[in-house]
């Protein structure tokens, strides 16, 4: 009899399991779940950076590089120097040079999407990297949660009404 | 496989030759069946994106284990010299029309093994790719994102501007063919290496 | 053109044999079917998951998503492998895709609903149900690649192990209908289902029978975590389409030919017409079948063997023995 209860049980959990809540989240034309200080593309503020290049010597995979700013690139306020270029397709999103940085001139945002048809493209000049990372039509702003730890469900996430992308 | 161009003729053959073109790309863009090459943890984050909470099976994916009936090689994680053999060897296996995503920097670059003596510096020296992700290892998201854009890649392969195309598209659509980005020039790249 | 030949053709358009031909269980039938349950097959086993499925492709849950699959098999090359057998590995997949077709003749719809008439319609359908090892054997040996030779090689083990329960289990039904023909089969259930009459027999019947059209948890030979896809391995661009075409036309004519045997067929309360009755109960059981395919892991393949030597056979066997009993010492049953 065991044998019977044991063969229809799957089946039975099958069938209950078609009728529970999706768990899908219908990405882009849902807001995404991403956890606060996650760590995505990186924003670079050219009026702070007093180019000390703590930020290249301390990148694990080499892929900040100074280059040389001119001022038809964009910045014409800023004084000629060098700032940080990044080269997304080696970035290991790690953020030493957010949290080495003094004078907070590099900062993490959740931009994930980055992808591109060309290698090439995945090198961010300074000018590039210090635009706000424009969001496409469809993506809409990622939901921002925090950790919540309760007695009754455990770990989960808890909406955050404060969305931090407002500077 | 793509539909030959029509250079010269009357309006009407082109118009039909770039309907079908347009069936074929979105019959091609809707039912992208992947197979993927890994070599290291960015796998696991591909495994997050065809499971239940991203569900890339929404727009069409299905995972198939023979690479003769796929459409998409994933490469994911870091490909060494010896290992790109292989990697040529399973992009050669795979029938046309087919579409190559480098997921992660590690395919890409080479990322923090960089410096090693033993790793390629990038998947595209060895076969052709379509779309690059970064990330380390790239987020679901990230992946779905480059799943569209790939779509939108394929919704403009080989169509000539004018007929079917929405205007908004057209100038693109014109360097697009200027830079003759069809799959046929990509095979024959791959060949010469 | 002359008149004589728009009538000729106006009888032919009107004909009963082209109106089974062309809509049910013809053409239309085998499209439709194939194309809705491979969608509702994706789409089941996605909200097993509890996850969508196909949702974006044609706006509304991805319905136009089997018709994109089709199409884009069609505009996909295909290449023989170098050391194939050219002529057999172009062949096979369009016997593969029209001979399980044959099966459909022989099943009664209505009373006076079959494509071929037959006092031996069972015999029919089984004869057309062990060809399809044959035909994976030919694929497989065409192919000349080690997965599917392997692959080729447990059809026909699976398949000997599963058809002999099959028509073992099938001959209880015969003996207490008393005819090999399935309109007389169907009629003679009018006062109770055979599937409560022998429940064991259609128990028997049911599991040889997911192993027969090779679904899991019986998909044995085209295992993909061992083979990489069986004896479909070589297999790209509408070759593959014509072989997963065949294999879902094998699932149709194998659920169909257990509503007949077991579950009356056509009949069914007078308010729908007997074909919706076949339809709705083949309906169910499809979606059993596909529930069971998210329920199960695959077997193995001495596992199964196991299953059908030491188990399934004795078990037809026993059925066969208590059926002659009832028929011997209760005869009113057979509502005599």
């Amino acid at each position: 009899m065991s044998v019977v209860v044991r063969t229809l049980k799957p089946l039975c959990l099958a069938f209950t399991h078609m009728f529970r809540r999706v768990f899908t989240i219908k990405y882009p034309f849902q807001a995404p779940v991403i956890e606060d200080d996650y760590r995505g593309r990186i924003q670079f503020f050219p009026e702070r950076c007093i180019s000390c290049g703590i930020c290249e010597s301390v990148c694990p995979t080499a892929a900040i590089k100074l280059v040389e700013v001119k001022e038809l690139e964009g910045f014409s306020e800023v004084k000629k120097f060098k700032k940080p270029q990044l080269d997304f397709g080696r970035c290991c999103f790690c953020n030493f040079c957010v949290d080495y940085c003094p004078s907070e001139a590099l900062k993490s945002t959740w931009l994930v999407e980055l992808a591109e048809y060309e290698k090439s493209k995945l090198t961010y000049t300074p000018y590039k990297l210090s635009k706000q990372p424009e969001r496409p039509k469809l993506l809409p702003k990622p939901k921002l949660v925090k950790l919540e730890i309760s007695k009754v469900r455990g770990a989960g996430h808890a909406p955050l009404k404060k969305e931090r992308g407002k500077k | 496989m793509s539909l030959r161009k029509v250079k010269r003729g009357p309006k009407v053959i082109k118009t039909l030759n770039n309907l079908i073109q347009y069936v074929a790309n979105w019959a091609r863009l809707s039912s992208l069946w992947s197979v993927h090459f890994e070599t290291g943890c960015c796998c696991v984050e591909f495994m997050a994106v065809s499971c239940s909470r991203y569900d890339w099976e929404r727009f069409g994916t299905l995972p198939i284990s023979s690479p003769r009936q796929n459409d998409l090689l994933v490469i994911e994680g870091i490909v060494s010299k010896k290992m790109a053999k292989r990697v040529k060897h399973m992009y050669d296996q795979l029938y046309d029309p087919k579409y190559v995503i480098a997921l992660g920097n590690c395919s890409i670059t080479g990322a923090l093994f960089k410096e090693s003596y033993s790793i390629v510096k990038g998947i595209d020296k060895v076969i052709p790719v379509d779309v690059f992700v970064p990330g380390c290892p790239p987020r679901p998201e990230a992946q779905i994102h480059a799943l569209r854009m790939l779509q939108e890649k394929i919704r403009k392969e080989n169509l000539e501007s004018g007929a079917i195309v929405p205007k908004n598209n057209s100038e693109s659509l014109e360097e697009k063919t200027g830079q003759k980005s069809t799959h046929s020039n990509k095979n024959k790249k791959s060949q010469e290496k | 053109m002359s008149p004589d030949l728009w009538s000729l053709i106006w009888d032919i358009l009107q004909s009963k044999l082209f109106l089974e031909l062309v809509f049910i269980p013809g053409i239309a039938f085998i499209a439709l079917f194939t194309v809705i349950v491979v969608w509702a097959e994706r789409k089941i086993l996605a909200r097993v998951m509890m996850r969508y499925g196909p949702l974006h492709v044609g706006k509304v849950a991805g319905i136009l998503q089997t018709i994109a699959d089709t199409l884009k098999l069609l505009f996909k090359e295909f290449i023989p492998p170098r050391r194939a057998h050219k002529a057999a590995y172009y062949l096979t997949p369009v016997f593969v895709a029209s001979v399980p077709t044959l099966a459909l003749t022989a099943i009664p719809f209505s009373k006076d609903w079959v494509v071929f008439p037959s006092d031996l319609g069972l015999l029919i359908a089984f004869a057309v149900f062990a060809l399809s090892p044959l035909l994976a054997m030919i694929t497989g040996w065409a192919c000349n690649n080690r997965y599917t030779v392997i692959g080729s090689l447990r059809v026909i083990f699976q398949d000997v192990a599963a058809e002999i329960p099959l028509l073992l289990s099938a001959l209880g039904v015969v003996m207490l209908s008393g005819s090999f023909n399935l309109v007389n089969i169907v009629e003679s259930q009018r006062r109770l289902w055979f599937a409560f009459l022998q429940p064991l027999g259609a128990l028997v019947f049911f599991i040889a029978l997911i192993g027969e059209i090779e679904r899991v948890p019986f998909d044995i030979p085209t295992a993909e975590q061992e083979l990489v896809f069986g004896w479909k391995t070589e297999y790209g661009g509408i070759l593959f389409g014509l072989l997963m075409f065949g294999e879902y036309i094998t699932f149709a004519a194998g659920t169909l030919l257990f509503v007949t045997l077991y579950l009356g067929g056509y009949l069914g309360p007078s308010f729908l017409p007997p074909m919706a009755w076949i339809l709705i109960k083949m309906g169910i059981l499809v979606f059993l079948l596909i529930l069971i395919r998210g329920a199960y892991p695959r077997l193995r393949i001495d596992q199964l063997l196991s299953i059908g030597w030491k188990w399934l056979i004795p078990l037809a066997i026993l059925n066969v023995l208590v059926t002659m009993d009832l028929i011997y010492f209760y005869p009113w049953i057979l509502g005599g």
